[in-house]
């Protein structure tokens, strides 16, 4: 029905919608807005991404699916935020933003980063998974960091189990030979 | 690269057809526990005998470690976020559609839904409790390497998903400032 949306003073949203987002802020937003740090690698990327899901999630509050996992379907939706936040912020992100698929050689960038940043990962560990495509990122992150199944990554990265899989692959394929380098790079000790 | 550990020169046992060679693309699977019953029993039992492919597991193993380690600190969610999304919700005009399917919602909706997660979880899983282990696996090393790590799996969130639902909840559930 075209033209649905109506004008005039705005409806307040049903208190069963407050109540979803509320309550999916209390329980969920701790874990949302550490996959969201986790991912773009900055505490404000990271507040813009959690807020603007919990944003999207009360506006659709209607299409999740009850039995189904929460986390997953906000995950997938910082996901999809932050994949268009790079595409449209291009050279201006803090991240590279590298062919899809490709393994990533460039040099670890020295970008500004927040101190609870430096102070959350070891150095070379550090640089290396930021060195990572982000989407070879978020898979770890899904499957190493938050441990979900293949079948749920699928769901949040909206592909099939086998690039799952073959992506998984590759990141940690990728994520070896960053850290070999890194080792290199600092020498003999450990 | 050709496996050439000492597992493929030894006395081909029960699973002879698992080589280092077949091992080896299995164990990021293994360690993730995404292998299916078969491939899981057969790269479990070449692990029993093949000191090589346990140490590239162990390195599998020992990433996924660093990777945590790495990522072992949990910030707290800053309030300016819930702030900002009770803005964006004080300031919601909800679209026509949206207010009709908010009519239409049965109140029945969540008992419904659990319902059909039992029934789902019965034709899930019904089979497996019904159906003897195949004789080709040992049942006890299933029992023992994998009922703990379900258990144990994280983030189970589809309880909440029947309880946020239901208009009781609505109802008193308050905006906390936490
Ligand atoms: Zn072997």
């Amino acid at each position: 029905m075209p033209g649905a949306r109506p004008p005039g003073p705005a409806t307040p949203p049903s208190p069963e919608q407050i109540a979803f987002v509320e309550n999916a802020m209390t329980k969920f937003g701790k874990q949302t807005y550490n996959y969201a740090y986790r991912l773009s690698g900055n505490e404000a990327d990271a507040r813009d991404l959690t807020q603007e899901a919990f944003i999207r999630v009360f506006r659709a509050w209607q299409s999740f699916r009850p039995g189904t996992s929460f986390l997953s379907w906000i995950y997938r939706i910082v996901t999809n935020l932050y994949r268009d936040e790079l595409r449209r912020r291009k050279g201006v992100f803090t991240q590279p933003l590298p062919e899809d698929n490709q393994p990533h050689e460039q040099a670890p960038r020295h970008d500004p980063i927040s101190a609870m940043h430096e102070r959350q990962l070891s150095a070379g560990m550090e640089r290396a998974l930021r060195a990572l495509t982000d989407e070879q990122r978020s898979v770890i992150l899904l499957a190493d960091v938050e441990e979900y199944s293949y079948q749920q990554i699928a769901d949040v990265l909206g592909c099939s189990i086998g690039t799952v899989r073959s992506r998984l692959h590759r990141a940690r394929a990728q994520l070896r030979k960053l850290l070999l380098r890194e080792h290199a790079a600092q020498g003999p000790q450990v | 690269m050709k496996g050439n550990c000492a597992r493929d020169s030894l006395d081909k046992g029960p699973n002879a057809d698992m080589t280092c060679h077949d091992c080896r693309p299995l164990l990021m699977d293994y360690a993730h526990h995404e292998l299916d019953d078969a491939q899981d029993a057969l790269v479990h039992e070449h692990l029993q005998t093949c000191t090589e492919c346990r140490a590239a597991l162990q390195a599998e193993v020992d990433l996924t470690d660093s990777i945590r380690y790495a990522y072992s600190e949990e910030l707290e969610m800053p309030q300016s976020i819930v702030a900002g999304v009770r803005q964006a919700v004080r300031g919601y005009s909800p679209s026509f559609s949206e207010r009709v399917r908010t009519a239409l919602r049965p109140a029945f909706l969540a008992p419904a839904a659990a319902i059909a997660l039992i029934l789902a979880g019965a034709l899930r899983y019904g089979p497996m409790l019904l159906t003897p282990p195949s004789s080709q696996l040992s049942s006890s090393y299933f029992v023992r390497q994998h009922v703990a790590q379900t258990l144990g799996s994280p983030s189970s969130d589809r309880s909440w998903a029947a309880y946020v639902l239901t208009s009781e909840n609505a109802k008193s559930s308050q905006p906390s400032g936490q």
